[in-house]
């Protein structure tokens, strides 16, 4: 049951006929695990705490950038751990959103992994240059198939926006669609699958 | 109304949008068939909570204005 105080928090997605109360508590009552806090994944935190995902594993000990991780690492707090920064940030976002930080699994390449609990694939996302990427896949392809770094701020915001709005579809209605797009100057396009691994 | 209601909900202290949002949660409460009664106030509630029940897939059985406001009947659809 949703409290009075989520009933006014939530009501923007209760109206829409894909949420209503019944997903919102969905929502509240899911997990994901989110797997490298680059200047994608911070942003795709950011959404998903706002949309009221109840638990956010936040896996990410590298020191915050210099100039900080947009929105909700600001560079005063450059130096600190992004996931330790993050979860104490997200907790004044959204007091449903229960953020907590993570075990660190073996070293991989950069970009970030979003994975609810009960999925079997993994998101995959990833900015670089003017491109995001983004999709559901076993492995995240190699750095030859989807370079990393240097990502332009709107790519990183739209690949992280992507992302969040894709966990959330697979939080609501159970659908997956294996395949990683890339996106570029408003153009979509599929990724051929890695040949490298 | 005949028909038996499995529950009412009363939104006359609510504005839009929040009318609207208590009365979806309150047809998410019930089952597929049954019947809810909404009582409501002022134009803007009797124009558009019919309304959009009748566009998420749901009937709108009747209506009956009396003194403490206007009551109607939605049953719920799929």
């Amino acid at each position: 049951m949703l409290s009075e105080a989520q009933i006014e928090r939530y009501a923007r997605h209760i109206l829409l006929r894909e949420v209503g109360g019944v997903g919102q508590e969905r929502l509240l009552a899911a997990e994901v695990r989110i797997d490298g806090l680059s200047s994608v994944g911070i942003w795709a935190a950011h959404y998903l705490a706002l949309a009221g995902v109840g638990r956010l594993v936040l896996v990410d000990p590298r020191p915050i950038p210099a100039g900080g991780l947009p929105p909700l690492l600001p560079a005063a707090l450059a130096g600190s751990a992004r996931d330790v920064s993050a979860v104490a940030a997200l907790g004044a976002h959204n007091p449903d959103a229960k953020a907590v930080v993570g075990e660190p699994e073996p070293k991989r390449d950069g970009g970030t992994i979003l994975k609810p609990a009960g999925a079997n694939l993994s998101l995959v996302a990833r900015a670089a240059g003017e491109a995001s990427f983004v999709g559901w896949a076993d492995a995240p392809p190699c750095a030859r198939c989807i370079p990393s770094g240097g990502a332009a701020p709107e790519a990183a915001a739209l690949a992280g926006s992507l992302a969040a709005s894709r966990v959330l579809a697979f939080l609501l209605f159970g659908e997956v669609e294996r395949g990683i797009a890339r996106i570029e100057s408003g153009r979509e396009e599929a990724l051929a699958p890695c040949p490298h691994r | 109304m005949m028909q038996s209601v499995a529950r009412t909900v009363d939104i006359r202290s609510f504005r839009c949008p929040m009318t609207w949002v208590r009365v979806k949660l309150a047809l998410e409460a019930i089952a597929v068939g049954e019947v809810l009664e909404v009582l409501l106030r002022g134009e803007e509630p009797e124009r558009n909570i019919p309304r959009s029940a009748q566009d998420e897939g749901h009937e709108l059985l009747g209506r009956e204005e009396g003194p403490e406001g206007t009551r109607i009947w939605l049953r719920k659809g799929c």
